[in-house]
């Protein structure tokens, strides 16, 4: 580029005042962001629930009142929110224990057996769902070792009356606890140790420690994984359909909006989740307010890493293990499903076979997949990262009025069924340059990124809301503008908290199933996931195909969590202390 | 309380990080721990806190054994180098959380608070969260903290590191009051001999884990008994010399621009002997009106930079092997010295020290 | 920046070049397994190309099952009046393709003269194809019950031949059924009850069978997967679900009957969509469904010559030509043109009480079950009264007043209303006799 004098002047003059303008980038940013959630999540949102308040062609609350006045969903609300609590309080009661040992100890096998309680992140759960069968079945696999144990008489029925109830738990717990247990490893991983070693020195014991200094700590950051948990578990529509628990929220609404002849009392419903997830999220929220802390410096972290020997360490393996091993079993069920040739009501197939892995390796659907997922995956998480972050800061800064309400909304796409988001999607964007119709990728990757919104803001903001202000404030009388300090000082202190907040994004997007089954039409366009579940519908070797894809898709999942690792190295280890 | 360090070793994996420490610290003394960072002192604040265990010896309180008595047991009250306060506790409720551990009345526990908020000036400030106050002030509520339990033993690990000058200063008047006034035997861990100096009864050097030295400040500043002490103490000159016998009460030692004769020969020496010398930098005389004068130790040195600070002047003194010798002129007459000339000075032999010859006089400063 | 301006031409040229080769295109929409898609395409593409010396670009869309197709469908024609965008839907069951040609959104379409000897306009009383030619049927299935061998030792049971033997106490908690409000399935199941029983006896024995129900699974293909694993020993199931598994696991283990006089073969419709943009090459497209050679695809197994490539897919086809064509080469030997003992259904009589029929069973039977089964069981152990089990069954209204209803359902208000007033109703007596 030929630079003359002329050109020259109005540059320096901008790059005189850089502060101004990173400002302007700043709140620009902060300007697109509110836009895009407008944009992508109440505009195609309320483009669906308008149904909610229109009965024969006039606004009416008709279905709120008939919603009421059936005692079914009144049931289903109530069996939905004792789920949430259940599954949250089991989330809590398995995550802590394992942050606290992967926060405090260091041991022989450490790095691999912390490594393996992420492996619900890599399964999506109506591959698991398969595996599910064959061993709970009334004559699956689990019953008939029993029976030829002899350690039973006759099969038990593990998902009849109030079993049904704690077999979703359960499963909720299994899938659901990396989230409770990344956030409050980060979060423990925050906390500066001499805080703990000053308690020491007074003689407060361990518990009284735990209880009274590095809890209160923490609970920003167990905050942010348990109202992810809880709001999960109370609309996850996939494990209570799974097991046949018709009485919850998710399961009513899907049975409405589903039918041929939709009902719009679903909307009703879906309006009232959305209302409880608000609700709880601000109950939750003002029960925790003013009571996150900041770091204002933190210790040698590595003071902190306690060293044991591998005696020593035995009930730490034997909590590893058995959450490992539970958390494993529809991982194991699934490769053998997708091995075996003939499994007829025998504990192990009679016979097995390469022939599905050949069958699916022929075809370009993994490939396709693989691709797609990728794609839509990692660019939804850049999006996260940047929408999550800017967010986070936005609402923990209290930079805008009403903060509070932008933090609350992004968490509704959790509160969301899946069929709402993406037929909102449908329906606002036919006809434009978005139509899903013509190419879904953006919408997809929109979708993806909205969707996991809420876990990169939660995260973010717990990592915000352990780090001192007072800090970005002294970037600030170097002169460096606001936006500039959030970049080169904020973030990195809050790296942990980010990474966990990418994995957490990226993770369950690649397992994502109701978005993409309804945008990516075409199948060029399919993600992993969906081919997976295209195959799974079929009749025939169906459901063995698609475990061997399920296989593929879980492979790819652990090379790509163990490549971020190797890629992030120190970071990761800062994240997971165990390097 | 009298403390003793009996053969205490800490090793972390091989690295030994405190080696073979034998030490007593005197009931009721201001006992520094100094050294450049690494040098161990740290961690032997926390065996003494028992934050750490040892890998060998044993650990004393006034005769008993505590070594493996833990943290609780031993009767310390700490103040970490961060403060380590509880963000979420105000002032009050963080020195009062110690004290909810013994067994004390209400009262005797609210009169606690209030003599610890009193001791720190921090009664007008007890309602606050850590975060809303400034570095001095947090630095009070930790030594409050501590100090609320009545320890036996009150150990401060760079307490006054992340504080400005100004401020510094005026926290080694209030800690140094608040030890007169409790008599609380303390071990205080510092890099800042300036600290070390001003305020201890007692100063013990540590250096890549070993104890060098342990004595009071004045003895410590005049009688060194390494270099690597002499220069760490203020400031010093180090010439590396050679014994080459007795001269007339004197000790005569050549060095690379001359001989040097000194007093008072600590050691007994043999003819050939490497040693290092030692002379501080106001032991220098610079004969400024150019009149000779009788010296024993008469030095021909190029003034190679001078810097005038009113009170005094710091001048560089290049010698005839290109050695940079300094020294101190208080009060110093009117003059026309010129940086590049030479000048004629005078090392008092009652204060050039003969020290034993260290390997690496460069490290560890 | 020159690079990719480069890029961008090149892949604008290759786009021109790619469309110049292929200028016809289709858009498909479809419930229908990848199977069918895998099957038909490749033969689509390859036909076309021979017959019209151009190719043929086909997007086969799948956004799910059928609703999610049909709203996809309605979703675009809310945002353009005049079209979808889409030539084609295809499968799905007969009485969405009643709706959508309620809704005018079907384009009419004559068949070739060659084909229409082929294919009748009915079959044992189904029709192939609707009077105003709005929709053809392209393949047909039966229903019946698939079993577990093994568990009905298990369980000392007869293997079931009829609907009734569902009903027997002995099958209590043994049957697996799919929920006729999202199953096509399961809700052909309960009108082929309705039909042959009528009203109130037909609402005695699908009470009892529901009674006898583990639970109501989402998906069609569940309770296939419930009697493999064990869970069940019995389920209602179509022909090519069963059938695949069956020969995979063996006749020992598994089988499957069609209840004599009470069962029906179900059309899956094809249509052209109203203002589809294609519509010449849509209307090529459906003719090269009925075909001979395509429809060979549904009845010969795979590998056989002008059969399918890669899976069986066990369906009757509803061309006469094609099972004259491939006699002793087929799957199965089974030929629906020359079986009349199937159950003669009005199709557009059920059409319309569908919407009303899935919201009663699900109130009376699904959003009920637990009370339900419990008041079954109740009834088993009092000895089965039949007064009381034909007051456990009765349902809250007659079949007049469901057809009285139909025409007011699309008022949710009041069809919320009822819904509400069925599930107090069934749960009130469900748990009266429960309690007994």
């Amino acid at each position: 580029m030929t630079q003359s004098t002329a050109t020259a002047a109005p540059l320096k003059a901008k790059r005189s005042n850089p502060r101004q303008m990173g400002t302007a980038i700043g709140y620009a940013v902060l300007a697109a962001t509110l836009v895009a959630l407008v944009l992508f999540l109440v505009l195609p949102v309320s483009t669906i629930l308008y149904k909610a308040f229109r009965a024969q062609g006039h606004f009416s609350l008709d279905y709120f009142r008939l919603l009421f006045a059936n005692d079914l969903q009144t049931t289903a609300i109530y069996n939905s929110l004792l789920i949430g609590v259940a599954a949250t309080l089991l989330c809590t009661v398995l995550s802590l224990p394992l942050a606290v040992i992967n926060a405090r100890y260091e041991f022989p096998g450490k790095k691999l057996l912390t490594g393996l309680l992420l492996t619900p992140m890599v399964m999506p759960p109506f591959v698991g769902a398969i595996g599910f069968q064959r061993f709970f079945a009334r004559r699956g696999s689990v019953n008939l070792l029993l029976l030829k144990l002899g350690l039973i008489d006759s099969p038990i029925e593990w998902l009849e009356g109030g079993r049904v109830f704690w077999a979703v738990v359960a499963l909720e717990v299994l899938h659901l606890y990396p989230i409770v247990y990344l956030n409050l490893t980060a979060a423990l991983a925050n906390i500066d140790p001499s805080l703990e070693e000053m308690a020491t020195t007074l003689g407060v014991p361990r518990w009284r420690q735990f209880k009274d200094i590095v809890w209160p700590l923490a609970r920003s950051g167990y905050f942010a994984g348990a109202i992810i948990v809880f709001i999960w578990a109370l609309t996850d529509l996939g494990t209570p359909l799974l097991v046949g628990f018709q009485e919850t929220m998710p399961v009513r609404i899907f049975n409405m909006i589903t039918d041929v002849n939709e009902n719009p009392v679903g909307y009703a419903l879906v309006c009232l989740v959305i209302l409880i997830t608000f609700a709880v999220y601000l109950l939750a929220k003002t029960s925790t307010r003013g009571k996150s802390y900041d770091m204002m410096s933190r210790g040698h972290v590595s003071s902190a890493v306690k060293k044991i020997s591998a005696v020593s360490a035995a009930p730490f393996y034997l909590l590893l293990v058995a959450t490992i091993a539970a958390a494993l079993l529809p991982h194991i069920s699934v490769l053998i499903t997708s091995l075996s040739s003939k499994w007829f009501m025998t504990v192990l197939p009679e016979q097995y076979t390469l022939d599905y892995y050949k069958q699916i390796l022929h075809t370009d659907l993994p490939l396709i997949g693989i691709k797609n997922s990728l794609l839509f995956s990692g660019s939804s998480m850049l999006i996260d990262l940047l929408l999550g972050a800017m967010i986070a800061y936005v609402v923990v800064r209290k930079l805008i009025p009403f903060a509070g309400l932008l933090d609350a909304l992004t968490m509704v796409p959790l509160a969301l069924p899946g069929i709402v988001l993406a037929f909102g999607y449908v329906t606002t964007y036919t006809n434009t340059i978005l139509d899903p119709f013509t190419n879904p990728t953006a919408l997809l990757i929109i979708a993806y990124a909205v969707r996991r919104l809420p876990y990169m803001v939660r995260s973010a903001a717990a990592g915000l809301a352990q780090t001192s202000i007072a800090l970005e404030e002294a970037a600030a009388t170097f002169g460096a503008s606001r936006f500039y300090t959030l970049r080169t000082i904020t973030v990195p202190l809050v790296s942990a908290n980010l990474i966990a907040g990418c994995l957490l994004c990226f993770a369950y997007a690649m397992l994502d199933v109701s978005d993409s089954l309804i945008l990516a039409m075409k199948d060029r366009y399919y993600p992993l996931t969906k081919a997976i579940y295209a195959l799974f519908l079929e009749q025939g070797s169906g459901e063995f195909v698609a475990s061997a894809l399920g296989v593929v898709g879980m492979a790819l999942l652990t090379v790509c969590i163990l490549g971020a690792s190797l890629m992030l190295g120190k970071k990761m280890g800062e994240l997971f202390r165990s390097g | 309380m009298e403390v003793t360090f009996d053969h205490v070793s800490k090793k972390y994996g091989d690295v030994l990080a405190v080696e073979d420490l034998n030490l007593k610290i005197a009931e009721g003394s201001l006992h520094f721990l100094l050294g450049p960072s690494g040098c161990g002192k740290t961690t032997t604040l926390r065996l003494l806190a028992g934050l750490e265990s040892t890998t060998s010896g044993r650990i004393l309180f006034g005769g008993k054994d505590v070594t493996s008595l833990p943290a609780a047991e031993r009767g310390i009250g700490m103040v970490f180098q961060n403060y380590a306060l509880w963000p979420h506790m105000t002032v009050a409720k963080n020195i009062d959380y110690g004290l909810g551990l013994k067994r004390l009345s209400r009262v005797q526990r609210e009169q606690r608070l209030q003599e610890a908020l009193e001791l720190t000036q921090l009664t007008r400030l007890a309602d606050r969260l850590p975060g809303q106050l400034s570095g001095g002030q947090q630095q009070r509520v930790a030594l409050a903290r501590a100090l609320a339990i009545r320890p036996t033993v009150l150990l401060l690990d760079e307490p006054l590191s992340n504080l400005d000058a100004q401020l510094r200063l005026e926290m080694r008047d209030n800690i140094s009051r608040i030890h007169r006034q409790t008599k609380i035997t303390t071990v205080y861990v510092t890099h800042d001999q300036k600290e070390a100096l001003s305020m201890g009864t007692e100063v013990s050097v540590l250096r890549a884990g070993r104890l060098i030295q342990s004595a009071p400040p004045r003895q410590l500043y005049h009688h060194p008994e390494t270099p690597f002490i002499a220069r760490f103490i203020g400031e010093t000159n180090l010439v590396h010399a050679t014994y080459r016998g007795d001269d007339d009460g004197h000790h005569l030692f050549e060095c690379g621009f001359g001989h040097l004769l000194t007093k008072r020969p600590k050691q007994v020496l043999s003819p050939g002997q490497a040693v290092t010398l030692s002379f501080r930098p106001e032991t220098i005389s610079v004969q400024v009106d150019g009149a000779a004068r009788p010296s024993v130790n008469p030095l021909r040195l190029v003034l190679e930079h001078l810097t005038y600070l009113g009170e005094s002047e710091q001048l560089a003194l290049r010698t005839s092997d290109q050695q940079i010798l300094r020294a101190n002129i208080f009060n110093p007459p009117e003059h026309d010295l010129q940086e590049g000339t030479v000048v004629v000075c005078n090392v008092d032999p009652e204060h050039i020290l003969v020290l034993p010859v260290e390997h690496d006089l460069s490290s560890g400063t | 920046m020159l690079r990719s301006y480069h890029a961008v031409l090149a892949a604008v040229c290759l786009g021109l070049a790619s469309s110049a080769m292929a200028i016809d295109k289709l858009v498909i929409v479809s419930p229908h397994r990848k199977s069918i898609q895998d099957e038909f395409i490749p033969k689509f593409k390859t036909f076309y190309a021979d017959t019209y010396k151009t190719s043929v670009d086909v997007d086969w869309l799948d956004n799910g099952g059928t609703t999610d197709a049909v709203r996809l469908l309605r979703t675009r024609f809310d945002k353009s009046k005049t079209t979808s965008g889409i030539d084609v839907i295809w499968g799905g069951g007969t009485s969405i393709f009643i709706d959508l040609e309620q809704e005018h959104l079907l384009q009419s379409f004559q068949l070739p003269a060659a084909l229409a000897s082929q294919v009748p306009e009915q079959l044992s009383g189904v029709r192939l194809y609707n009077a105003s030619k709005t929709w053809v049927a392209t393949a047909l299935s039966s229903f019946g019950i698939f079993y577990n061998k093994k568990v009905l030792g298990f369980e000392a049971l007869k293997a079931p031949a009829t609907w009734s033997d569902l009903a027997q106490p002995g099958f209590k908690n043994q049957l697996s059924l799919a929920d006729p409000r999202h199953s096509g399935t399961a809700m052909t199941m309960v009108q082929i009850v309705l039909n042959a029983r009528g009203w109130d006896k037909g609402w005695e024995l699908l009470t009892q069978i529901a009674g006898n129900t583990r639970s109501f699974t989402h998906s069609s293909s569940d309770p296939i997967k419930a009697v493999i694993a064990g869970d069940a020993a019995a389920a209602m199931a179509i022909d090519f679900y069963a059938q695949p598994k069956i020969d995979e696991l063996g006749k020992d283990n598994l089988g499957f009957v069609l209840p004599a006089n009470e069962t029906v073969i179900d059309p899956d419709p094809v249509a052209i969509i109203r203002g589809a943009p294609n519509r010449a090459v849509a209307q090529r497209f459906v003719a090269f469904v009925l075909s001979v050679e395509a429809q060979k695809l549904l009845i010969l197994p795979k590998g056989a010559p002008g059969g399918p490539k890669l899976a069986s897919l066990g369906r009757m086809a509803v061309n006469k030509q094609a099972y004259l064509d491939t006699e002793g080469k087929r799957s199965s030997a089974f030929d629906p043109f020359k079986q009349s003992a199937f159950l003669h259904m009005d199709v557009a009589a059920n059409a319309k009480m569908v919407h009303v029929l899935s919201d009663l069973i699900g109130a009376l039977q699904i959003d009920t079950h637990n009370e339900l089964k419990a008041a079954w069981a109740a009834i088993i152990k009092r000895g089965l009264n039949p007064a009381e089990v034909a007051e456990f069954a009765r349902p809250p209204v007659s079949e007049k007043e469901v057809l009285a209803l139909c025409d007011q359902w699309h008022d949710n208000t009041l069809r919320n209303n009822k819904v509400n007033a069925w599930v107090a109703f069934a749960k009130a007596k469900y748990l009266r006799l429960a309690a007994h």
